[in-house]
């Protein structure tokens, strides 16, 4: 590798970890180039597919798609979702169904194998699951959650 | 406040490290925020009114994606590039400039950060007091702004510390060393490498023990046009306050995210190495 690396270029604060082929620099005024770069391996997790496909169908919404002067999801809200799901997901847990909601925020939905689970994200670091299982168990119901989706997870490991 | 590694090896109590002459590069600190609903690039203009005696100078940028720390089971995964097709405006973001360039803020429609960084200008680390006094008055003068506009709530969502660390790979006597002499964790590796990354992350803790933010641990090192070694060590913390979200509660939260980051900067580098740096304590 020819190597001429450690110049400064423009500054560029606040990181991006997530869903980035590298890392936006946090504060950073410079750069490495032509530097070892890390380029994750394509994935093949058809969950991320098929929920990007829905994201693009609803940061598409205009204005008053509900009849009732609603906005689309806001990208904040996507953001949260798309950390949520990286967080609670494995690879082969079933993609849930995407339905926008008034005041920007976004519901998930999972109707299989006995279980309704529903998570309703209503702005960044505001979310509340809801579960019914069909086999009797006590539901959950309206559980407020924000940063912790372990909760959330376990349930969907019931949907492999 | 306190953020702990859940292997946490600092005690509470334990002094913070000190350096009289720190390798800091640049330091951001700042607050990611929802419900400036009504925010526009005119507001942007009316924010930069109030600051322009002391950040004359502006920049638009590409603003920032929303970004925020949860906790599962499956963090780990990759990344996936995406395409997005969106209908709201995208605002920039405004970088508001100091004299010497040694000082900005950085304003989008939900971040505002203010950053630090050497110049020829500025050379000398201000103390974190200082950038934690600038980012408590731009703080205020952000809450005030948004009321006096009415352009909606601000809602803290994430609270961010970060510092850029510049280490030329040289000794006391300003000659080339190894990695290992800075990082001896870098131990055993034979030969000398031309460069590289070393990235991890790891899980903070609240004092309840719930995960309530990140550590990102990004290490590149290289040669530069002149020859000369050198390795650029960024350490940020991002996280959330698990209750109260006021502005008090930021600054706390984001004092605990610093302390971190030193205690992490003293831990991964060496004893040599904090003699170059002039440790005090």
């Amino acid at each position: 590798m020819n190597l001429q690396e450690l110049r400064y270029c423009d500054p560029s604060p606040a990181v991006d970890w997530e869903y980035m082929q590298e890392p936006q620099r946090v504060g950073s005024s410079f750069a490495l180039v032509n530097l070892a770069r890390f380029v994750p391996p394509p994935t093949a997790s058809s969950w991320r597919v098929t929920v990007e496909g829905q994201f693009c169908n609803l940061l598409k919404l205009e204005r008053g798609w509900d009849g009732y002067n609603s906005g689309p999801i806001s990208r904040a809200v996507a953001a949260f979702t798309r950390a949520i799901l990286k967080s609670a997901m494995k690879p082969d847990t079933p993609a849930p169904t995407l339905v926008p909601t008034r005041g920007g925020g976004v519901q998930l939905e999972w109707h299989e194998q006995g279980l309704d689970i529903e998570l309703m994200v209503y702005r960044p670091m505001d979310a509340e699951l809801t579960v019914h299982f069909l086999d009797g168990r006590d539901s959950i119901e309206e559980e407020p959650l924000s940063m912790n989706f372990e909760l959330l997870s376990e349930v969907l490991e019931e949907l492999i | 406040m306190r953020l702990s590694f859940p292997d946490q090896a600092s005690l509470p109590g334990d002094p913070l490290p000190e350096y009289a002459a720190p390798p800091v590069a640049e330091t951001t600190v700042g607050i990611q925020f929802d419900g400036l609903d009504a925010y526009n690039s005119l507001a942007a203009a009316d924010f930069w009114a109030e600051v322009k005696a002391q950040f004359p100078a502006v920049e638009e940028r590409q603003p920032l994606e929303p970004a925020f720390e949860t906790f599962g089971p499956s963090d780990g995964a990759n990344a996936v590039a995406r395409i997005e097709m969106v209908t709201e405006v995208i605002q920039p973001r405004f970088f508001f400039v100091s004299k010497d360039e040694a000082q900005l803020i950085q304003l989008q429609r939900d971040r505002l950060f203010y950053n630090w960084r050497r110049t020829d200008a500025a050379l000398e680390y201000p103390r974190y007091s200082h950038v934690r006094g600038c980012l408590s008055e731009n703080l205020d003068r952000l809450y005030r702004w948004a009321a006096r506009l009415e352009l909606g709530e601000v809602v803290p969502t994430q609270c961010e510390a970060v510092y850029v660390n510049r280490i030329p790979l040289a000794d006391a006597e300003g000659n080339k060393c190894g990695l290992s002499f800075i990082f001896p964790w870098l131990n055993g590796l034979k030969g000398m490498t031309e460069d590289g990354i070393f990235r991890f992350r790891r899980r903070l803790n609240d004092e309840t023990g719930q995960p309530v933010a990140r550590l990102n641990f990004d290490l590149r090192y290289g040669t530069d046009e002149e020859g000369g070694r050198e390795a650029h060590l960024m350490l940020a913390v991002r996280g959330r306050p698990s209750e109260l979200l006021t502005k008090e509660a930021c600054l706390a939260f984001i004092d605990a995210e610093r302390e971190v980051i030193v205690r992490t900067f003293t831990e991964v580098t060496s004893e040599d190495a904090h003699k170059l740096w002039e440790r005090t304590r």
